[in-house]
């Protein structure tokens, strides 16, 4: 037998494509190898830490009050998240039981902080399978929350409204008559885009059946968040372990934990739309139900040694922050665990098996921070030539090919 | 024939609607400026600063430095007064917060750009 009889085996030049550290789909820089087959993703792999901004160590040498508002330039998008978490653990730390109506304030930041984090995802996954006009509309109605935001605590993304042993500024009746009519404004925005989002095949055909994660592997791989909700894992903190009103939240009976079935990108498309729904009615709750009395207890200055966990549902996830007190007025150690960091994990097994061209939806799936001046290098198998594409070259390019198919 | 998008009537019902933005440097209407904004760092009631230094002790990003009262300054009772090096300032409000004589005020000016490190320091 000759040779040429044999059946040849032709085998796909496998090409790796590095994105990042500087970087693909983020803000937060990370870096991902895809190693591709044609135009499948066969492997994935996620390196992260190239953003040491040393904050943890920068706050071993501030007081807790100052530590509050660097806690706040964690995440720009998740600032009252972080603000509020390290100070309900400073509080635990110290002892002390905040009054009512501050619980109810700083849990309404948080829920208006989801709102606008919730539509600026939407708009976010509506522009990377090329959506766009549903993604200026989104944002456009996005500033609704915005300047409600801006109306409570005196800026738009850095809010600082926490502050040890309380809030920092009150809700009078005439802003809360402002929330109010804000709120009903997006909760009718919020039912459209919801519609907007299933019945729109632009968007819908993009996201449905991409980016698979099973439930198991969901379980197995700790996702948080809506990104283990749209696979159906419970986990929510607001209701296993709610803290602050969540508490009269969930004892009030007229909110659940919003999951989906579908484990896709489209399943936790869905849980952040819905979800921003039950954000607004909790806010309208919060507001209708907002006890008198003052906003802040006085807490001094220097905390007994104590070690404390302090947990939130963020946006994104479950958010931990642990922290060490020694007895003087700045922290001993203090650790954040944020939720972007629990989905990494679970996003390179939802790349694998895909197309190159749903990975930027995908990698915006679990929602992390988006950057607008990012690059991706594509590197030729045969001649090993390397180009560096901007993302909107990508996305321009994946949009094309997702035509040509059909 | 093809089928209308979900969308199309509200792109319709915008056409005709008004603009979503706002030609800024050339109008402010319409920017919604709140109440209470933390804007500008303003050094407001001069005649009650005791000079205590608490705003240079809380400040988290050290952008409030106490310097001696020059001649024009009014004379504090420790001889002190804040200046506040607004390139650093984070407008926390901190200060205006913990000042036991409401001294300092976050203004509602938001216009905050300047040429040079030396303009940005507010007396």
């Amino acid at each position: 037998m000759t040779e040429s009889d044999e059946p040849r085996i032709v085998i796909p030049p496998r090409v790796t494509i590095p994105i990042g550290p500087q970087h693909p789909a983020l803000k937060e820089p990370g870096m991902f190898k895809l190693t591709v087959e044609g135009e499948r993703i066969i492997d994935a792999e996620v390196n992260i830490g190239y953003n040491h901004r040393s904050i943890e160590k920068i706050a071993e040498g501030r007081t807790f009050l100052q530590v509050l508002y660097l806690a706040e330039r964690i995440c720009g998008i998740c600032s009252a998240t972080h603000n509020g978490t390290l100070a309900q653990a400073v509080e635990a730390a110290a002892e002390v039981e905040i009054p009512e109506r501050a619980k109810f304030i700083r849990t309404l930041t948080w829920e208006l902080e989801r709102i606008h984090s919730h539509i600026l995802w939407l708009g976010v996954a509506f522009h990377e399978v090329g959506f766009d006009t549903a993604f200026m509309y989104s944002w456009r109605d996005r500033e609704v929350v915005m300047d409600l935001l801006e109306t409570l605590s005196g800026n738009r993304v850095n809010y600082a409204m926490n502050t040890i042993g309380g809030v920092r500024r009150d809700v009078t009746d005439s802003l809360k008559e402002t929330l109010l009519k804000g709120l009903d404004k997006l909760e009718e925005r919020m039912k459209y885009y919801r519609d907007v989002a299933i019945y729109e095949k632009t968007f819908w055909n993009r996201v449905d059946g991409v980016g698979v994660l099973p439930n198991k592997i969901a379980k197995s791989h700790g996702a948080v968040g809506p990104t283990g909700r749209g696979s159906n894992v419970p986990t929510d903190v607001r209701f296993n372990d709610p803290t602050q009103a969540y508490v009269h939240l969930r004892d009030s009976g007229e909110f659940e934990m919003v999951l989906s079935d579908r484990e896709d990108v489209a399943g936790r498309a869905i849980v952040r739309v819905v979800e921003t729904i039950e954000a607004v009615r909790m806010c309208r709750w919060l507001l209708h139900n907002l006890p008198d009395g003052p906003i802040r207890e006085r807490v001094r200055p220097r905390i007994q040694p104590n070690e404390v966990l302090a947990r939130y549902e963020a946006p994104r996830g479950e958010v931990i922050h642990y922290l060490v007190t020694n007895g003087s007025d700045k922290p001993e150690r203090w650790k954040v665990r944020a939720p972007t960091h629990a989905n990494w994990v679970s996003m390179a097994y939802t790349l694998r098996g895909g197309y190159l061209a749903d990975a930027p939806i995908i990698l915006a799936a679990i929602d992390p921070c988006f950057s607008c001046t990012d690059r991706v290098v594509l590197v030729d198998a045969e001649d090993e030539t390397i180009q560096l594409k901007p993302l909107d070259v990508l996305r321009a390019e994946s949009n094309k090919w997702y035509e040509s198919r059909t | 024939m093809p089928r209308l998008g979900k969308m199309e009537r509200e792109l319709l019902k915008s056409a005709s609607g008004k603009q979503a933005t706002v030609l800024y440097p050339f109008t402010k209407d319409g920017l919604n400026i709140p109440e209470g904004l933390r804007g500008r760092w303003v050094y407001k009631h001069p005649d009650a600063c005791t000079g205590c230094k608490i705003c240079e002790k809380v400040c988290p990003s050290e952008a409030i430095e106490m310097i001696e009262c020059r001649a024009e300054d009014v004379q504090t009772k420790t001889g002190y007064r804040p200046v506040c090096h607004f390139d650093r300032c984070l407008l926390c409000g901190q200060c205006v917060e913990s000042c036991p004589r409401n001294v300092l005020e976050l203004s509602e000016t938001f216009e905050m750009a300047y040429l040079s490190r030396e303009d940005m320091i507010i007396y």
